[in-house]
């Protein structure tokens, strides 16, 4: 138990952080149906750290950083723009362009470069069993910022999320309170993907969200049983890699399936009958 | 009666089992990150060493993914050997992650085996990542040239002598062993691939540096210098203008890059593609470092007409 601690307690920290901020992230991603919106803006960020590369600043460099923040700030504008009154084109497929030609765009700028995508992706795509203390605190802080901001701007966020007719028919800077919205979550989901990998940041957006739906219909209920749902997988995620020996975010994305499944079911049988 | 004979046994096993301990605590648990540097380090340290490497020779060495087990072996490990430069990319965090300060680069329980190296494409001008090579300190695939296991046998030797003195003879002849073995068979490989001295092939990453070197080879143009971005349809052609102008019929490939452009590239030239390994293990019959040389060296010997 203590080798266990000792090997796997900084990683759990870190998933602790990233449940709590990406089970709420993912309420609005859901509401939203905005999906795989956090693998087009994880990609534009790769894109943003390939140019600094590119430009001759190392790719863990401060400027690599805050270069990939602003090309986060360009997709985030891309994405609020194109929220239209009436929706002709599906949000869904804006994203899905996004993120296919900025890989595209990656791919012909490193053709170029020194390196290939697989360098980049080494250190762009973090490996959550081998977090550090300063990557640890570094998000801490920064995600404590956002998170308050969303406190703040809580009532404009949830309003556009549920119902963006309603929101443009009183007036609300509809665009203005998305670009806001996109742009704390890029920032998010850039540091996430740094330090734990896409599939893990994907999956902690989007699977205990999807569970709460399952379970439960208030907001406080639904984001609730998300926190509890994503600390139970990561919790049986950590212990299932560490004993049995399998990398550590995998575990944690298979955990969340798994749990999924088994939340399905529930509601099928059990909680359909009750009723 | 029954009472004291359970008694008895009881002390028999837990003295048994004290002596075992320390009989095992007595061995330098040690921790490699490549195979072949874990089977130079049991040829020197045979029994008085327990060995781990942490790379599977499965996958590309640059991008290894540590497991939980890896964090607990290095945890355990007296010593950390790697073949060092910028080739273990995942090793400083791997070690930040265990948290040891004499097993972080520079430790007194790190060793760097790229240490009296002669390294081959440094660059002679500084150099960012963006410029063109990843690799700013030189290549640091020299594993693939034999007599490079000689210098590191020598910095291993060294240090297994440093922390457990006790033991230098038994090092030493083992040592003297390895390189009597050793000096034999460099004679062998190298009759054995006379004929490819001074040819030319085509590889698909600059990794072989050392190995064309040791043969007296040329390895200039390679199918894709860059993991992970296919050849463009221009490059291809030009290779396969170069191979038909030079007579090149051998396109060299590491077992984990994908076959498909080398095939391609083969087919069109008449030529073969030659597969080799990089770390012991790799392929089932190469589990050492002899086996492993006699292996690649067998492959290009072939494929080289």
């Amino acid at each position: 138990m203590h080798e266990f601690l000792h090997v796997m307690m900084l990683p759990f920290l870190a998933c602790l952080i990233l449940v709590a901020s990406h089970a709420y992230l993912g309420f609005h991603v859901i509401e939203r149906q905005v999906i795989f919106v956090d693998l087009a803006l994880a990609q534009i960020a790769v894109l943003g750290a390939s140019v600094a590369m590119i430009a001759g600043y190392d790719l863990n460099s401060p400027q690599a950083y805050w270069v990939s923040l602003a090309f986060t700030m360009g997709g985030a504008a891309i994405f609020s723009l194109t929220r239209l009154k009436e929706e002709r084109v599906p949000q869904e497929a804006i994203i899905g362009i996004t993120y296919v030609v900025s890989a595209a765009l990656l791919i012909l700028l490193l053709s170029r470069s020194g390196e290939g995508d697989e360098h980049i992706k080494q250190a762009l795509v973090g490996n959550i069993l081998l977090v550090g203390k300063p990557e640890l605190a570094h998000i801490t802080i920064i995600y404590a910022i956002l998170g308050l901001i969303h406190f703040f701007c809580r009532k404009y966020f949830f309003m556009i999320s549920r119902d963006t007719k309603a929101a443009f028919s009183e007036g609300m800077n509809v665009r203005g309170w998305d670009f806001l919205f996109y742009l704390t979550f890029g920032v998010v989901v850039t540091n996430s993907v740094r330090i734990a990998g896409v599939l893990l940041v994907f999956s902690y957006l989007v699977i205990p969200s999807v569970c709460a739906m399952f379970l439960a219909n208030g907001l406080k209920n639904r984001l609730l049983i998300g926190w509890i749902i994503g600390l139970v997988a990561s919790v049986l995620g950590m212990a299932f890699s560490y004993y049995l020996d399998f990398p550590t975010g995998a575990s944690v994305v298979c955990m969340l399936g798994a749990l999924l499944i088994v939340v399905a079911i529930l509601n099928r049988f059990i909680i359909k009958t009750k009723k | 009666m029954n009472n004291l004979l359970t008694r008895l046994m009881m002390m028999a096993v837990v003295l048994l089992g004290t002596a075992t301990y320390s009989f095992a605590a007595e061995k330098l648990n040690i921790v490699t990150t490549q195979t072949i540097l874990a089977d130079l380090v049991k040829q020197i340290g045979q029994d008085k060493v327990n060995v781990q490497a942490i790379a599977s020779p499965k996958y590309n060495i640059h991008f290894i993914q540590p497991k939980p087990s890896d964090v607990r072996k290095v945890s355990k490990a007296d010593l950390y050997f790697n073949l060092g430069l910028d080739l273990e990319a995942w090793s400083d965090p791997l070690l930040e992650a265990v948290g040891k300060p004499q097993l972080f680069r520079n430790g007194s329980a790190n060793v760097d085996l790229s240490q009296g190296i002669r390294l081959l494409d440094v660059p002679d001008h500084p150099i960012t990542r963006a410029e063109g090579d990843i690799h700013v300190f030189g290549n640091p695939h020299f594993q693939m040239n034999p007599e490079n296991g000689r210098i590191m046998a020598q910095t291993i030797l060294k240090k297994l002598e440093e922390v457990d003195p006790a033991n230098t003879a038994y090092y030493e002849a083992n040592a003297k062993a390895f390189f009597i073995k050793l000096d034999a068979k460099i004679v062998e490989w190298k009759s054995m691939c006379a004929h490819c001295k001074g040819k030319e092939i085509i590889s698909y990453h600059e990794d072989i540096a050392y190995f064309t070197d040791f043969l007296g080879m040329k390895a200039e143009q390679f199918l894709e210098p860059k993991p992970g971005i296919p050849p463009t349809p221009k490059h291809m052609q030009f290779l396969e203008d170069y191979a038909k102008a030079h007579n090149i019929t051998a396109i060299v490939r590491p077992t984990y890059y994908p076959e498909d452009a080398a095939q391609a590239l083969a087919q069109k030239i008449g030529g073969k593609v030659v597969t080799i390994c990089q770390g012991a293990g790799e392929i089932p019959g190469t589990d050492d470092f002899f086996s492993f040389f006699d292996y690649d060296f067998k492959q290009i010997s072939e494929g080289v007409k």
